[in-house]
């Protein structure tokens, strides 16, 4: 199995590959009578999917530096992809804090000592829906699972906002190539006769 | 819309998620790492490796885990 290299050198700009810490996801913003109720999902860990070019280009925008006359560029939302840690993956209990409460598939690591076809499949990245990052020990992060299925976006603002305290590391572009290819190829699984 | 008219949120956000004693009780049910048996395929070295990276002071299960929170607000008009 193949480590994933990263990089621990925060850019200027929001990176394709970069991960951060602590993102939220607005779930819900509901008004009754005078009351506002704002429902978020914090995630641990997020991984940008959008492509890299797209994200150069709006930099411009939200970094003070010159740019061309219009808005043509310019962003709305960066897609994100949550990241969970291997060890509560495997269990289905992920998103089982008593917050959110779901019980997702469990996923059996060993049978008779030896490991399954289902721990292989996904270890190798051959589950459609799952990337596995393998990081190495002095990363300093635990063995981790994108769920595709569960992307989200995240206001281009609020990211730059958290972008110097929330950065984590940035996966090198090879690796994140392969991610947001193996993301697009998921999304669009459907084929045409 | 008129500027006097806005409603103006953020003065009354109240964070209504905050630890509560339930919470602070779960803390003591978080597996320690020398709990965590060798035999159990399923804790492996990703979990351990985890649970020593993330600061004591805080609960390593939950904080890894995604978790809702509620904001109330009440618009003044």
């Amino acid at each position: 199995m193949r480590y994933i290299e990263v990089e621990k050198k925060e850019s200027n700009r929001i990176e394709q590959g970069d991960i951060y810490s602590n993102v939220e996801y607005i779930e819900m913003i509901s008004q009754k009578d005078e009351e506002l109720s704002i429902n978020k999902i914090i995630f641990p860990y997020v991984v940008v999917l959008s492509q890299d070019c797209d994200l150069k280009q709006t930099s411009p925008y939200f970094e003070g530096e010159a740019h061309s006359g219009d808005d043509d560029k310019k962003l709305f939302s960066v897609i994100v992809a949550p990241i969970y840690n291997e060890g509560l993956f495997l269990l289905g209990e992920h998103l089982a804090d008593e917050t959110i409460g779901y019980q997702m598939q469990k996923i059996e690591k060993l049978r008779k000592g030896k490991e399954t076809t289902n721990y292989r499949n996904l270890i190798n990245n051959e589950t459609p829906r799952y990337h596995y990052l393998n990081f190495k020990e002095e990363v300093g992060l635990p063995n981790s699972i994108i769920d595709f299925k569960h992307f989200f976006t995240v206001d281009i603002k609020y990211l730059y906002s958290i972008k110097s305290t929330n950065f984590v590391i940035k996966i090198k572009v090879l690796y994140r190539e392969s991610i947001t290819q193996r993301f697009s190829n998921f999304l669009s699984k459907i084929g045409l006769p | 819309m008129p500027e006097d008219s806005i409603p103006n949120y953020t003065d009354a956000l109240v964070k209504t998620t905050n630890v509560s004693s339930d919470e602070v009780a779960s803390l003591e049910e978080t597996p320690k790492i020398a709990d965590i048996s060798p035999a159990n395929e399923v804790f492996d070295k990703s979990y351990v490796r985890d649970s020593i990276i993330t600061n004591s002071e805080e609960n390593p299960y939950k904080i890894k885990r995604p978790y809702k929170i509620e904001l109330k607000a009440t618009i003044k008009k």
